[in-house]
């Protein structure tokens, strides 16, 4: 099984919104995926609530102790990918997502902010030896900003690919418990999401394979 | 009358704007700093990575630098090695910094005092082992009962006394600097000021200290 984590203690960077969209995208691809839900705001869970189809499943943990042991149960009932959403902030709960984590993803928008709040997860990333990327988010559709960000994070380390645009089918998606790629399969929100799902599974898997 | 302008002409706010890729060369650096100044693996993420620790260690994480801390070449037979790794405490012991508490500081510049505070404390009981050591060490050279130094193991004994003294001066002046850091920047180019010069001091230290065992050694098979 592969653990996928998102984090960053930057609120309202889009880590909830990225691990739905993901989590669906993946599945669509045949993967088994269980969605971990270690954020009290509950995004994801109130996601799933509204969600007809009962897959992929949702795991909520409030205990850094639990995550191991849901891990397990979830490799034990054959699940291939766990993607673990955090909180906005460096907990103990969001660290040990960490050193669980195959790749941590850290979605960034383009703003001094979002880069200066990834100081923390991006230290105790690389203290914890952990294989990261960071993921442009909420990015303008265009304009010299973006490519600055992208510059920018690329120095500090891997920029996983492509940007995530701003765009209302993810927030449209979220509302009715649809991953962006149920809710408008043809948009661009969609292929953008099934682009990032495909860097992170050429990453994921090829490194784990051969690391 | 005309309405107060509220919003400043688009040029000098385009002027004053940061630079994306500024400050991310500035976080690069801290990040930098920062995990120079603490052990490898210290992320207060308890044990029992489970099996996910198997796959950790074959698979590093991506573009994480591969930093050294700074070699220390000790002679391979005199008994200076002690004096070496009071050269190097400030070094090592600074590797100990807890991590975890850095996680909390909610920005920027509250990142850099937390840890110039504790660096400030670090380099103190650095300092304190350091002269603590060297009162011992001078405590049994000056022994009645010990042997006399003559030739080569006067001057090896003397060129020690002389090491600590620069030794212990570089921790207190990096001690007294730390307490005026008040910035970010000012914090970043004072321990990486401060990170060179230990480099280069352990090295040359390293080096004559050798030189100087080679010639004991010489001087005795003679």
């Amino acid at each position: 099984m592969h653990v996928l984590a998102l984090v960053t203690q930057k609120g309202g960077s889009g880590k909830s919104t990225l691990a739905v969209g993901l989590a669906v995208a993946a599945m669509e691809r045949e993967e088994r995926v269980a969605l971990i839900e270690a954020d009290a705001q509950g995004t994801i869970s109130r996601w799933k609530e509204r969600r007809e189809n009962s897959f992929p499943r949702v795991e909520c943990v409030a205990d850094p102790a639990e995550i191991e042991p849901v891990l397990s149960r979830l490799q034990a009932e054959g699940i291939g990918l766990a993607i673990i959403d955090t909180a906005a902030t460096n907990n103990p709960l969001a660290l040990r997502a960490i050193s669980n984590a195959d790749l941590c993803l850290i979605p960034a928008r383009p703003s001094p902010a979002d880069i200066e709040a990834a100081i923390p997860t991006l230290l105790a990333i690389r203290r914890g030896n952990r294989r990261f990327a960071f993921v442009l988010n909420q990015t303008p559709t265009r304009g010299c900003r973006l490519s600055e960000a992208a510059t920018s994070l690329n120095s500090l380390g891997v920029l996983a690919l492509p940007f995530i645009g701003q765009r209302n089918d993810h927030q449209d998606a979220l509302g009715v418990g649809l991953g962006v790629t149920e809710f408008a399969p043809e948009g661009k929100a969609s292929d953008e999401i099934v682009g990032l799902w495909q860097w992170i599974s050429e990453h994921i898997f090829t490194e784990s394979n051969h690391g | 009358m005309g309405k107060a302008q509220s919003r400043q002409p688009a040029d000098g706010v385009r002027a004053r704007r940061r630079s994306l890729v500024d400050l991310t060369a500035v976080v690069s650096r801290t990040i930098d700093e920062s995990l120079l100044e603490t052990p490898p693996n210290p992320v207060a993420i308890p044990g029992g990575d489970g099996h996910r620790s198997e796959r950790a260690a074959k698979g590093p994480a991506r573009k994480t630098p591969a930093r050294k801390t700074p070699a220390r070449k000790t002679p391979a037979d005199t008994t200076i090695p002690a004096v070496i790794d009071s050269a190097g405490t400030s070094l090592s012991t600074k590797m100990e910094l807890p991590s975890t508490q850095y996680q909390s500081a909610s920005d920027t510049s509250a990142l850099a005092v937390e840890i110039a505070k504790e660096m400030q404390t670090r380099a103190l009981e650095t300092m304190k082992l350091g002269v603590h050591a060297a009162f011992e060490y001078t405590k049994d050279i000056a022994r009645p009962e010990g042997d006399v130094l003559d030739g080569a193991a006067a001057e090896c004994h003397a060129v020690v006394l002389e090491l600590m003294k620069v030794n212990a001066g570089a921790a207190l002046q990096y001690t007294r600097e730390l307490s005026r850091v008040r910035t970010l920047s000012q914090w970043i180019e004072l321990s990486s000021s401060h990170a060179r010069k230990q480099c280069e001091l352990a090295r040359q230290q390293a080096e004559l200290l050798k030189s100087l065992a080679d010639n004991a050694r010489t001087s005795g098979a003679e």
